[in-house]
């Protein structure tokens, strides 16, 4: 039995106000240029916010009004941000036939694939904007964002998730054998990939009809640097990127971009240079090689361009009870790349485990208001 | 100069235009500047429809035009503006190609370079903050131009949080 969204309301005590006005001073920083207290700390919650408040990883994801109002509440505890989320990585893929299902102890899975064959790839059809409007991952994303901004306004930002288009072509197929079928027939991948992209922009388009701007979060996931060339995540994922970013904000998606390139970039990061850009975009890469990506190489590369979103390595905020090593690996990234000409946030590598030891986020926070704060 | 140019606009057009606060003497500067330098893009495959910019007082305006074959007069099909300043080329974007994918924007060609206007990230400035955004760009004579989306869409929006967070 999951939590019920009508007895949110009665769990959470309201938001301080004093607080939020503070934060919402600190948000800003890195967008508009004027430093504020110290560097934000967005170490991407999700599901431990519901598991480190005693809930499940259940309540998190089949109730997204109680997923938003948990991290909500995170925030406030670890004085993060001044505004929630709310999401899954198999976005969008319901809308072209995937079947998903939560676990106990994993979010919306694929549960029954689209993709038998290469062939089957022809006879998808990409949903418009009324079509996907309807579709489970839909009506999920409108109903945790409606409850924000009914319930919780002043926390309240609207967000298309794009999540990895390489990844979701994966999934409509099978995360193993589409590299396989890279190699025998690209052409078919490129057409997956393509209608993934396609009806992720039906998807942004809905976002935008019902709550206009929105942040739109675009990740390379499995398109990475350990499965693929850069020659190949060019030709399979990042130019549909850059397709779909395009396409998206014409129709009125965005403006706000973060791009989230999780694991192993190292071949790749430079690459990214190539995507889109909007007044307000983040960057984000997780690892180089198995370290993660340093703050410095990325204020290099991407500073003049866009917010970086410096990270701490996931795997320590699981495993790690020395917290001062996160500590101290938190400091490093902050000293580097607090002074990148766009801003500069730090967080972590991917999103929170569910089992991060509370221990480290505190020692990333320690570390930001030590060495993140602005003269 | 500008008092000669002749402008021909549909009712959606001068309504368009009416909300987007984008006078007659602005459009008929810009046309007039770039039919002299032939400073301008046109619209492929037919290189009928130009598009024009020129800078009056701190905002560009852009002018999305043809000739009628009548001397100096031309048929606007939509006008816009910016107040972000571009300050240049952030990234030269090579070209890309997708697969199966339709067009969704117009393709452009400089006029005065012979050359096709490529996609690049352009920094763009305003009330002292400089970020990047898509845009286009000649590759020989480096001129940048926003399309109208993200001149309509994303600068607006852009421009109006920086002066929010600013003030």
């Amino acid at each position: 039995m999951v939590v019920q969204v009508e007895d949110i309301a009665k769990l959470f005590p309201p938001v301080d106000t004093k607080w939020h006005t503070h934060v919402v001073k600190r948000f800003a920083t890195p967008f508009v240029d004027v430093p504020f207290d110290r560097v934000d700390v967005d170490p991407i919650v999700l599901a431990h916010a519901a598991t480190s408040l005693g809930y499940t990883i259940r309540d998190f994801y089949e109730v997204p009004e109680f997923g938003m109002r948990s991290v909500a509440y995170l925030n406030e505890l670890y004085d993060l941000l001044p505004v929630t989320h709310w999401f899954y990585s198999n976005v969008w893929i319901d809308a072209l036939g995937a079947k998903l299902e939560c676990t106990d102890t994993l979010p919306w899975i694929v549960k029954e694939r689209v993709i038998k064959e290469p062939e089957d790839v022809d006879r998808l059809e990409v949903p418009d904007v009324d079509e996907i409007s309807k579709s489970m991952c839909a009506k999920l994303y409108f109903r945790a964002l409606d409850y924000v901004k009914e319930n919780i306004p002043m926390m309240f930002v609207p967000i298309h998730i794009t999540f990895c288009l390489f990844s979701m072509a994966a999934e409509l197929y099978d995360p193993t054998r589409i590299f396989i079928m890279m190699r025998r027939e690209p052409e078919m991948v490129k057409k997956l990939v393509k209608k993934v992209a396609d009806t992720s922009i039906s998807g942004a388009l809905a976002a935008a009809r019902r709550y206009g701007f929105c942040l739109m979060v675009i990740g390379s996931v499995l398109a990475n640097s350990n499965t693929m060339r850069p020659s190949d995540l060019k030709d399979f994922h990042l130019n549909y990127v850059r397709y779909f970013v395009r396409k998206a904000m014409k129709g009125g998606g965005g403006p706000q971009l973060w791009y989230h390139l999780c694991g192993d970039h190292s071949l790749d990061y430079k690459l990214w240079k190539e995507a889109p850009l909007s007044p307000f975009t983040v960057m984000h890469i997780g690892y180089h090689g198995d370290d993660v990506f340093p703050a410095d190489l990325a204020k290099k590369e991407f500073g003049n361009k866009a917010t970086i979103l410096g990270s701490v390595d996931t795997k320590l905020m699981m495993d790690e009870t020395n917290f001062l090593k996160v500590y101290e690996q938190a400091k490093k990234q902050i000293l580097a790349g607090k002074d990148s000409p766009r801003g500069f946030i730090v967080g972590t590598s991917c999103e929170t485990p569910v089992p991060t030891n509370p221990g480290n986020i505190l020692a990333i926070l320690k570390a930001a208001r030590e060495y993140g704060t602005y003269e | 100069m500008a008092g000669e140019i002749k402008l021909k606009k549909t009712a959606e057009v001068e309504e368009l235009l009416k909300k987007r606060g984008i006078s007659d003497r602005e459009i008929a500067e810009v046309i007039a500047t770039v039919e002299k330098t032939e400073n301008k893009l046109a619209m492929l495959p037919e290189k009928k429809k130009y598009l024009g910019k020129g800078v009056i007082g701190e905002t560009t305006f852009y002018a999305l035009y043809s000739p009628t074959g009548v001397a100096n007069e031309y048929d606007v099909h939509s006008a816009y503006s910016h107040k972000m300043k571009i300050v240049g080329i952030s990234e030269q974007v090579p070209s890309f190609e997708v697969p199966h994918t339709e067009a969704f924007k117009p393709a452009w060609f400089c006029a005065k370079c012979n050359e096709k206007a490529t996609d690049i990230n352009a920094d763009l400035t305003y009330i002292g903050v400089t970020r990047s955004a898509a845009a286009l760009a000649c590759p020989k004579c480096k001129t940048i131009y926003m399309e109208e989306d993200f001149a309509t869409g994303v600068l607006p929006a852009a421009e109006g949080l920086l002066e929010k967070k600013r003030a």
